[in-house]
């Protein structure tokens, strides 16, 4: 069978650190920033599979424009094999006065597989619809929206298809801790 | 000689009579009954023993020699703050950690004085705070974090928050300088922010080190950014090769 149990994996992979800020998003409202990860079939998440992501607080900007989201991350996996190493798939929401939630953008990026200390700043996008969608997300909200979720990171061959506007950043600062590989494969693969 | 025997001699690494190798009594000072658990402190609730079915057993602890554990020792300094329209501040540390984590040195909280901004070009509130901590642990899940909670006055003195800010301690050994960006939460409603602007009470967080460290419920929040606050930290570490983990190098 193919069930396996935690000890069955010969490598381990800690991502520890945070979701910091967002910054350029140009706007005066609440925004939200919703993490899932992917990764491949060879990999666990201990001691649970995560189902419903990873959702930090809503936070207005400061007078630098910066929007703290400040949301710890502590993750820890257990592999079997270095491909399919974790992505995050993000989407930033905004909360505005009138208490409407919108997503504003997508943003996906890879996360380190050497041990250390790294900051990683995701720029972010959202699909362009016809000019009567643009409208209406200018005038009333709602912008435009992915259809197909698969277009992020599974059938990238969508994107051809697709008009993205550019939007703001997301920063993540994260800390990789690597258990047992450089007794189970080559030490070259780590530094 | 039994083998789970928690005080049998170290076959691997020499009995020394320093702090990391030494009697686990070092750690642990003896300690007295738990008062809070007297029964004139327990509160009486009508029909409290209906949930006696979802009470569980205390969870056992840990008894392991002590080369089965890392080593951790944090030190450094919180430097200085950046805040905009912000006169004076104090500042309160928590630091905490996963359950299997034991603090064995050092004073896990603290405040300190109250900083004020000088005159000239320098905007800065420096404290210049010191802390040192030792921890020990079997599994990184539940890093420790560091929560700081910065303190100041309102337009009557009273003392309001100024602003949260949360962050791990480095996981790779040597000298590393972080930047912890501010936040402080957002009243309900413009109503509720003006009431308690003018009795001094703004929206504060109930418990700080355990809604920040581990992001219980932080999704329902609502925070105003605002304001960083500089930190050095100095980390050094054993018995992390032991247990698989690649740590670069210091050099």
């Amino acid at each position: 069978m193919d069930f396996k149990e935690p000890g069955d994996y010969k490598t381990e992979v800690h991502f520890i650190g945070q979701i910091v800020a967002g910054t350029q998003f140009d706007t005066s409202a609440g925004l939200f920033c919703e993490i899932h990860l992917e990764y491949g079939d060879q990999w666990r998440e201990l001691p649970n599979r995560s189902e419903q992501g990873i959702q930090t607080q809503t936070s207005y900007p400061s007078v630098d424009e910066l929007i703290v989201w400040a949301h710890p991350i502590d993750l820890h996996f257990s592999t079997n094999s270095i491909f399919g190493w974790p992505k995050f798939i993000i989407r930033v929401w905004r909360l505005d006065d009138v208490g409407r939630i919108d997503l504003l953008s997508y943003g996906v990026t890879a996360l380190p597989c050497s041990p250390g200390y790294f900051k990683l700043e995701c720029p972010t996008w959202r699909p362009i619809g016809t000019w009567q969608d643009e409208a209406m997300a200018f005038f009333i909200g709602g912008p435009p929206r992915l259809m197909n979720q698969d277009a992020l990171t599974k059938e990238v061959g969508l994107r051809q298809t697709l008009k993205t506007v550019s939007s703001g950043s997301v920063i993540i600062e994260i800390e990789v801790m690597l258990r047992n590989f450089d007794v189970h494969w080559a030490r070259s693969q780590i530094n | 000689m039994d083998q789970t025997d928690p005080n049998r001699p170290n076959r691997f690494l020499p009995k020394k009579d320093d702090f990391v190798y030494g009697d686990s009594s070092t750690y642990f000072q003896p300690q007295g009954p738990d008062v809070t658990q007297h029964p004139i402190l327990q509160p009486e609730i009508p029909g409290q023993e209906l949930f006696d079915i979802y009470k569980r057993p205390p969870s056992p602890k840990l008894i392991l020699p002590d080369d089965s554990y890392f080593y951790i020792n944090v030190s450094g300094q919180i430097e200085y703050a950046d805040f905009q329209g912000v006169d004076s501040l104090f500042m309160k540390y928590d630091f905490v950690a996963g359950p299997e984590w034991q603090i064995i040195y050092g004073q896990k909280s603290g405040g300190s004085q109250t900083a004020y901004k000088a005159r000239g070009s320098n905007r800065r509130l420096v404290w210049n705070f010191p802390f040192n901590l030792g921890f020990r642990s079997t599994n990184l899940k539940g890093w420790p974090q560091l929560i700081i909670t910065c303190i100041g006055g309102d337009f009557l003195g009273r003392e309001v928050i100024k602003g949260y800010g949360n962050g791990h301690i480095p996981t790779q050994p040597g000298r590393h300088e972080r930047t912890l960006y501010m936040y402080r939460p957002k009243s309900s409603s413009i109503l509720v922010n003006f009431i308690g602007a003018l009795k001094g009470k703004l929206a504060e967080l109930i418990d700080p080190p355990s809604t920040l460290g581990m992001a219980d419920g932080r999704e329902v929040t609502r925070m105003e950014s605002g304001g960083s606050v500089k930190i050095v930290f100095q980390v050094s570490q054993t018995n992390m090769e032991k247990f698989g983990y690649s740590v670069k190098s210091i050099s």
